[in-house]
């Protein structure tokens, strides 16, 4: 009797103390480090000068879209709706808002936050001014703002997160000319860590903010930046555990983060953005659409992502242009009739090859055209992009083995961004579009009026036919429709190859368990673990506790 | 090396001379005199090695690298542009000296490392001894205007920071290519050489032999290339291994910070290539040590070369046996003399 | 009096065709820093952007010779407007942060190979037959001639990676506070033994053979010859006579030392992460900030020329017979 109640309560305990894991069982307190590249800290709490070092931190964004799980988690903003005819959204905040000095965050500030954007055009990240679409912001009572834009359009709300929201008190009082260059000192926000304990040249350090919207978070007291000077200062720093929290490339990194401590130290590469060989399809032998598909064809992806990428980027078979960071759009009709392109099959492209009349006319082991020229080109790379300069010459000796001659050509930034803008390049290893939806992506790749102006759309695959159905994306908000575009947008990239899928890039992600949990993993992927994106940030910054 | 065999040979062609005045010189006599012209050759290299251990070290390992970088394609195991391990294998049987990130053979990639930086350096100490050579002696000889122009011309690019100035000129120029290296480090670096040799053209200017030269009335031309410059050889010649020491080390700094070119082998571009992959953080020392140490090596030796050229152009600098030879002649003479 | 202001004159007109060139050099060069700035970002911005922010920057307005006059105008008045990697801090500051670490290493290491350089020269002329001289001078030839970036990583290898004993990075412990407090000073000086110690390898041997050669000629001079009959100690034949007299080529050879140097610590600077100015210089031009490069490269430059100037104020002290 006397053991079974003991043995009942114990039981009891368990049970509530396991759904009790929720906020009082949590420790408050601790402190996450966080390498940041740059030359060091400075005095500047511009939100939109400050290389996005405050976003999500010192400043919460209204909502953040996560691409993820595919929800949306609403911060600042309780609700964000569009009207029926999508000119319209409508933004309410969350109850009792405050700023860090304790004043009210109320909607007046939120619509000021924007229209001040229009007059310092720097600040206007997504062109929702310069693109003319938007006819208004207004604050149409203490909750409530009100979008008005001049014509539909349903991906205009993914863009409002970009924009930081600002204490009119503070930066109401600053002419439109002196914008650029305020430096915001004693900065006031609403995110969660607003109180700047000490700014030194190569560390600083930021706690919290006692007036923060949401109870008992965040549960860390502070974050502690620290300043290195690239990639390789950060690798050792991880390795002795100096930091929590990586977001670049480690080189083998089993053998030295792992290693150095297996319980603690850890690392998560999911898919990021899907980086392709773009050919200029306007030049011979390019044009020829079996010629695209006999060098996609003589690729073995999964060996270049083993070799020259250690094995962390995610292999892409996808030839609709879109990689694993967009699944849930993926359309596996289109992957599945189009798999053999990017299948590695050497005889197969040879015979392509053959077929299109590159033959070795004069036996020294490389194609020429049917008419005699030389077939050989460069493929542009930016120098210091090591691994994908290593990426791309795996390439060429893939291309060698199928009788083509390829070079490695490293590039200064500059050349290599004019030459994608302006299609100056035979081929070119390029990267695409991280957004919330991967329709931005495709407006990146085929709007004709991207032409000179995105990095995507050089290949020359456009028509008039292709602008009109991207653009009528944004004319709907209905899901279903929506996903029937993107499936004929793949289909259409799928069957004209403009550029030749490779691997979608890893999103660099090491975390060390020793002092924090709460980390994004593959045993809990509540949000990518992109520490350069500020929601990202600020959702995880609200997870973390200590152990 | 060159510069004293260019004097031997000028002593010898002087005894060569002498001796063949005489139009009815038997053939006998003549291939005895090539005897003792290769004898004297003989001795006085030997002269040069004896006591002289720097010498000797230097010499030897500057010939080891450059039999290495010569014969290269045949002392190799690899290609060395082409993949042929599992990256970041360690030193073994197959891989002398293990394998790169890309999965290159390091060795073979030394050897034909060698064969690149050795020939920027050696071109840009070319190129920078020539135009110093070309603007000291102008300006030492000639004097008055051109002096002076070309005097403040030597000292303005004297005082303009050579390496951040090559840095900024090759980040700009992107992807350099070895020739443009060259070329920018032969532009660079020639003020040094020039300013020493137009001193020393001057202090020659006025020695008697030039004088009479003058007054002979032979060109001026002449006088540079037959009167002064055998006699700023040895400078020359020291100014000459500076520069490629110097070119060397700034191909390398410029290969590690990438702004070579990082697809030839060279052994900048090695260094480039073991920063990037972390090699020293990842335990593959080899692909990082293995350049380091060649470039090391190569610009030791060239000082060991260059401090014995000193020593064999100013006699009173020589040490070791030279030393106790002059000692043990000392003490025999006061002992003669009673004083010991 | 007249040598010296011949050589004012001299610095002050290659100071000015130094700023030139300087003007002109980014210009000449492809790129513009908007466009490095996205490069960092990997297309994370919107291109759309690009305009307002590079009017933003200020590189926009007037002609090539509108611009020219008021780049000369803001060097002589030091307003050498906002970096654009530190935006929107201004150059000045910038500069003011990381140039008093790069003389602390340039200098620092000078005077220390110098000093040791000069005794250890000195030393072993003395003792040219014996082990000293005949083995050492060669030694550090040796040694002194690895290139700059090979001694800075050997030592980052063996002693910061290998060994641990020393700090692998920065100018100090960065959760310590500068100011002059034992932990701070401290912190520099662990941080700062193998940057310098690098640099002092290189550096070392040129003092030691110009002091050496310079000696060893010395000491066959009549005079010294004198001093020695009169029965002068040998130390005072060494330092007040022969020394005196030897350190004359040291002194002019002291001027280039510092440009070199300050050069020099560029390498050494990337290696270990320290503070310096070739560090920033490096980011800068990897960042096509024009201001920045700039404004390094002005410093450079004026440090160079002040250090001669300075060598041929010494050299007239030491040497009465060049001020005629």
């Amino acid at each position: 009797m006397h053991s079974k109640k003991i043995l009942a309560s114990i039981v009891c305990g368990l049970l509530v103390s396991a759904n009790g894991v929720m906020a009082e069982d949590i420790k408050q307190g601790g402190t996450l480090t966080v390498p940041i590249i740059n030359t060091g800290f400075v005095e500047n709490f511009n939100p939109y000068t400050s290389g996005g070092l405050f976003e999500g931190v010192l400043f919460e964004p209204l909502m953040v879209f996560n691409n993820m799980t595919g929800k949306v988690e609403y911060r600042l903003a309780e609700s964000a709706e569009y009207s029926t005819d999508l000119k319209t959204i409508t933004v309410k905040l969350r109850d009792n808002l405050n700023w860090s000095d304790g004043k009210p965050l109320t909607a007046k500030d939120v619509a000021f936050s924007f229209t001040m954007t229009k007059s310092a055009p720097a600040f206007d990240q997504k062109a929702i001014w310069s693109s003319g679409n938007l006819a208004s912001v207004t604050a149409t009572d203490a909750k409530t703002i009100v979008f008005t834009l001049n014509n539909a359009d349903s991906t205009f709300i993914w863009g409002l997160p970009k924009y930081h929201i600002l204490p009119e008190h503070v930066w109401g009082k600053v002419a439109a000319k002196d914008l650029p260059t305020f430096t915001n000192p004693n900065p006031v926000g609403s995110g969660p860590m607003t109180d700047i304990k000490y700014l030194k040249p190569q560390q600083m350090q930021l706690c919290r903010n006692t007036n923060y919207y949401l109870e008992n978070r965040p549960y860390i007291d502070c974050i502690t930046y620290r300043s290195y000077n690239d990639n390789s200062q950060v690798q050792p720093a991880l390795m002795k555990g100096e930091i929590d929290w990586g977001s670049n490339f480690i080189a083998d990194i089993e053998n030295t983060f792992v290693a150095a401590d297996p319980k603690n130290n850890h690392f998560w590469y999911p898919a990021n953005d899907a980086i392709h060989l773009y050919v200029n399809t306007k030049e011979a032998p390019f044009d020829n659409l079996n010629v695209r598909k006999a060098l996609s064809m003589a690729l073995d992806r999964d060996e270049i992502v083993d070799i020259a990428a250690y094995g962390y980027p995610t292999t892409n078979f996808n030839a609709g242009g879109i990689g694993e960071l967009y699944t849930p759009y993926i359309s596996k009709e289109v992957t599945e009739k189009y798999k053999d392109i990017t299948t590695f099959n050497p005889e197969k492209a040879e015979q392509l090859l053959d077929d299109a009349g590159l033959k070795d006319l004069n036996d020294d082991g490389f194609r020429q055209m049917p008419n005699g020229d030389k077939v050989e080109f460069d493929i542009n790379v930016v120098n210091g992009w090591t691994d994908w300069i290593q990426v791309v010459q795996m390439v060429t000796e893939y291309y060698e083995e199928i009788g083509i001659k390829a070079n490695v050509k490293t590039v200064d930034w500059a050349v290599y961004d004019k030459g994608l803008k302006e299609s100056e390049y035979k081929m070119s290893i390029n990267w695409s579009m991280v957004a919330t939806n991967p329709i931005e992506a495709y407006q990146a790749y085929f709007l004709t009026e991207q032409i000179g102006k995105s990095w995507h759309a050089g290949h020359g695959v456009n028509s008039a036919e292709i602008d009109a159905l991207v653009n009528s994306f944004g004319l709907t908000n209905d899901v279903a429709k929506q996903q029937a575009i993107l499936d004929q947008l793949q289909e259409f990239t799928a069957s004209n190859l403009p550029f030749i899928p490779l691997f979608s890039n890893a999103t660099w992600y090491q975390y060390r368990t020793e002092n924090l949990v709460g980390w994004p993993s593959k045993e809990n992927p509540y949000v990518q673990p992109v520490w350069y994106d500020g929601g990202k940030r600020n959702l995880i910054i609200n997870n973390l506790h200590l152990k | 090396m060159f510069g004293l065999t260019l004097e031997f040979l000028n002593k010898v062609i002087d005894m060569n001379k002498s001796t063949t005045m005489a139009a009815d010189t038997p053939v006998r006599s003549r291939k005895k005199e090539f005897q003792l012209k290769c004898h004297s050759v003989w001795m006085k290299t030997k002269a040069f090695f004896h006591g002289n251990p720097p010498a000797i070290i230097g010499v030897s390992l500057i010939t080891i690298i450059i039999l290495g970088a010569l014969f290269a394609p045949v002392l190799s195991s690899h290609n060395p542009e082409k993949r042929v391990a599992r990256p970041h294998e360690a030193p073994s049987t197959e891989h002398v000296l293990g394998s790169t990130r890309n999965g290159r053979d390091v060795y073979s990639q030394v050897l034909h490392g060698a064969r690149k930086s050795l020939t920027v350096a050696l071109f840009a100490g070319i190129i920078a001894m020539t135009i110093a050579i070309a603007v000291g002696v102008t300006s030492g000889y000639l004097g008055g205007k051109v002096d002076e122009w070309m005097n403040f011309i030597t000292n303005v690019f004297l005082v303009f920071p050579q390496l951040p100035l090559l840095i900024v000129l090759a980040a700009f120029l992107g992807q350099v290519g070895s020739m443009v290296i060259t070329v920018l480090l032969g532009v660079t670096s020639w003020p040094w050489g020039a300013r020493v040799i137009r001193s020393q053209t001057m202090a020659i200017r006025n020695k008697e032999f030039i004088i009479s030269a003058e007054a002979m009335g032979e060109s001026k031309i002449r006088i540079i290339l037959v009167e002064i410059l055998p006699n700023l050889i040895s400078i020359v010649f020291g100014g000459f291994l500076g520069t490629v020491i110097y070119a060397m080390g700034a191909e390398a700094g410029l290969g590690i910070l990438g702004l070579g070119d990082a697809t030839e082998v060279s052994w900048g571009s090695m260094l480039y290539w073991a920063q990037v992959s972390s090699s020293l953080y990842t335990g593959a020392w080899w692909e990082m040590l293995v350049p380091a140490a060649a470039l090391a090596l190569t610009g030791g030796a060239l000082a060991l070369i260059n401090m014995s050229i000193d020593q064999v152009s100013n006699p009173k600098l020589k040490t070791g046996p030279h030393m106790k030879l002059w000692h043990k002649l000392n003490r025999e003479t006061m002992k003669r003399r009673g004083l010991l | 009096m007249s040598f010296l202001l011949r050589r004012l004159g001299f610095y002050f007109t290659a100071f000015l065709i130094a700023i030139s060139f300087n003007f002109l050099l980014p210009r000449m060069m492809p790129g513009d820093p908007i466009d490095a700035l996205f490069a960092a970002a990997q297309g994370k911005m919107d291109p759309a952007q690009m305009d307002a922010v590079r009017e933003m920057y200020g590189f926009m307005d007037g002609s090539i010779f509108e611009q020219y006059i008021a780049y000369i105008q803001s060097v002589f008045t030091l307003d050498l407007g906002p970096s654009v990697l530190m935006f929107p801090i201004d150059v000045t500051t910038v500069v003011g942060m990381s140039l008093p670490w790069t003389m602390f290493l340039a200098l620092g290491s000078l005077i220390v190979s110098l000093i040791l350089g000069v005794t250890i020269g000195t030393y072993a002329s003395y003792r040219r037959e014996g082990f000293f001289g005949q083995f050492v001078p060669p030694l550090l030839a040796f040694i002194s001639n690895f290139p700059y970036i090979v001694t800075a990583l050997l030592l980052f290898y063996f002693f910061g990676l290998q060994l641990e004993i020393l700090p692998l990075a920065y100018t100090y412990d960065p959760s310590i506070d500068p100011g002059f407090t034992m932990e701070f000073i401290g912190s520099v000086a662990k941080h700062a033994v193998l940057p310098m110690g690098s640099m002092i390898l290189v550096g070392i041997a040129t003092w030691v053979f110009n002091m050496r050669n310079a000696m060893i000629n010395v000491l066959g001079e009549d005079y010294v010859t004198m001093a020695e009959a009169k029965g002068l100690s040998s130390f005072r034949v060494m330092y007040r006579y022969a020394g005196r007299n030897a350190i004359l080529p040291v002194a002019t050879a002291i001027a280039m030392a510092i440009g070199f140097s300050f050069a020099g610590s560029i390498m050494t600077e990337v290696v270990f992460n320290y503070q310096g100015l070739g560090n920033i210089l490096l980011k800068g031009i990897m960042a096509r900030d024009y201001p920045l490069i700039q404004a390094i490269l002005l410093i450079l430059v004026s440090a160079v020329l002040t250090a001669n100037f300075v060598a041929d104020l010494l050299y007239v002290w030491l040497d009465p017979r060049i001020s005629k």
